[in-house]
């Protein structure tokens, strides 16, 4: 059980890893660079668990009960759009790189010098 | 170096960093076996401390509310990146303005339709995620981006969008600005009330799962929405300027 | 760990595996909003509803919307370059 939680988290590390070194493409690259960033949300959501605790909304629950950890969780919320903004200004990068070298293979763009 | 060098290389890093990470995942604590203190204080403190019932809204705009407020920055600052980076650069054709600045896709009637229906209560349901954040699931952040997806819905569905040349649309500069300046004013409105920068206790206690609890941080919620919402929608503004800008060249060589 | 979140742990390897390995871009977009969807389901199965709220609006619509938005941008410009 916890090898599997901890497990799945280093995994989509390596494979986003994996994906971002195999990638033709600079728009594939950032979408592997959000998975990577992905395996870091299920990490700190994993450590924060409670087996058999709620979620942390004192709304329909007593103040008291046992709830899973509320820190990590507003840690990963504000990192969960954060990503979204830097990654749209990646994609702005890869735009502005095609509209420079024509090409959006990294493999091609590293020999077009100036 | 070569593709294949390259895929070698990072083949036996891979397997260091693997190994490491199973070696560095082994001293953690049991899945299901919480062992930190600061997640039991927080969720103590939540209603008692600020009359939120929602912890995790009383971490992010109480506790730890300047955390919050650098990475609204980030957020700030990653939508004026995209728009500086893909300004009109020297030597690419200029787009003068032209009563065609208005984006017309074709799509058919029943998405149309569709997304008009959607559209209201889209801005309902965020505008709702935005106030309730102190109580239920919700807040600044996350009623930020579905405001924002209601724009995407429109523009996916065929609405006809006015973009001006080399400039992000006026609505949503203005939403962008708003809400960072707001959160900063608010944080000094806690300096000047309260004693502390972004301290909540300065506007009154509330009662615990009513829409006026927490103090200041629905405030906070409302200008975090507006920052979120406007910095995705210049965004998307910038992104669509450039495909008009692509598109225009295409039909201008076809013409 | 009950079995619903054992499932969707996999789920969500299986899909993070499926994006990285996909070829053509657009593709990829749209395998990206199915992972997204899939981690959102997994954060509420951990019990964590405000964190699942924010990943299924951006993994479903902001992120697919603006890598779509990239693409078409790109597409454009090459096919303006192969008819000259």
């Amino acid at each position: 059980m916890t090898v599997l939680a901890y497990g799945v988290a280093a995994w989509l590390f390596l494979i986003g890893l994996v994906g971002i070194v195999r990638s033709r493409n600079l728009i594939g690259v950032v979408i592997c660079v959000s998975v990577v960033q992905s395996s870091t949300y299920v990490l700190l959501l994993a450590i924060g668990y409670r087996s058999g605790a709620k979620a942390p909304i004192f709304a329909d629950i007593k103040p008291g009960t046992p709830v899973v950890d509320p820190v990590v969780q507003a840690l990963t919320l504000t990192d969960v759009v954060v990503e979204a903004t830097v990654t749209a200004v990646l994609l702005a990068l890869a735009v502005q790189a095609h509209k420079r070298f024509g090409t959006l293979n990294p493999d091609e763009m590293a020999e077009l010098h100036g | 170096m070569s593709r294949q060098t390259r895929l070698v290389v990072f083949a036996l890093g891979a397997a260091g960093l693997g190994a490491l990470m199973a070696w560095a995942f082994s001293g953690l604590p049991e899945f299901g076996h919480y062992a930190g203190r600061y997640g039991r204080i927080v969720a103590q403190l939540a209603v008692p401390a600020r009359a939120t019932t929602n912890a995790v809204t009383f971490t992010n705009f109480d506790l730890r509310a300047v955390d919050t407020m650098v990475e609204e920055f980030i957020v700030f600052t990653a939508a004026i990146a995209a728009v500086a980076m893909l300004r009109h650069q020297r030597g690419e054709p200029k787009r003068a303005a032209s009563p065609d600045d208005v984006l017309k896709p074709k799509t058919s009637p029943a998405l149309l339709v569709v997304g008009a229906a959607l559209a209201g209560p889209t801005t309902v349901i965020a505008l709702n995620l935005i106030a309730h954040g102190a109580i239920t699931p919700g807040g600044g952040f996350q009623g930020g981006v579905v405001l924002a997806a209601t724009l995407v819905v429109l523009v996916a569905a065929g609405a006809r969008v006015r973009l001006p040349a080399d400039k992000p649309p006026l609505l949503a500069e203005i939403t962008h600005g708003l809400g960072a300046a707001g959160f900063v004013l608010l944080g000094l409105a806690g300096l000047v009330f309260a004693g502390a920068f972004l301290s909540t206790t300065w506007a009154g206690h509330g009662t615990p799962a009513t829409l006026l609890s927490g103090g200041a941080i629905p405030l906070l919620n409302v200008a975090t929405g507006l920052e979120v919402a406007g910095a995705i929608a210049v965004i998307l503004g910038e992104f669509l300027e450039q495909d008009m800008l692509a598109t225009d060249e295409t039909e201008e060589r076809d013409a | 760990m009950t079995a619903v979140q054992a499932v969707l742990l996999v789920l969500v390897a299986v899909a993070g595996t499926l994006l990285a390995l996909t070829r053509e871009p657009l593709r990829q977009a749209i395998v990206s909003a199915i992972f997204g969807l899939t981690l959102g389901l997994l954060f509420f199965a951990l019990q964590a509803p405000d964190v699942a709220l924010s990943q299924i609006v951006v993994g479903g619509v902001a992120l697919p919307a603006m890598i779509l938005l990239a693409l078409a941008e790109v597409r454009a410009r090459e096919h303006r370059d192969d008819d000259e």
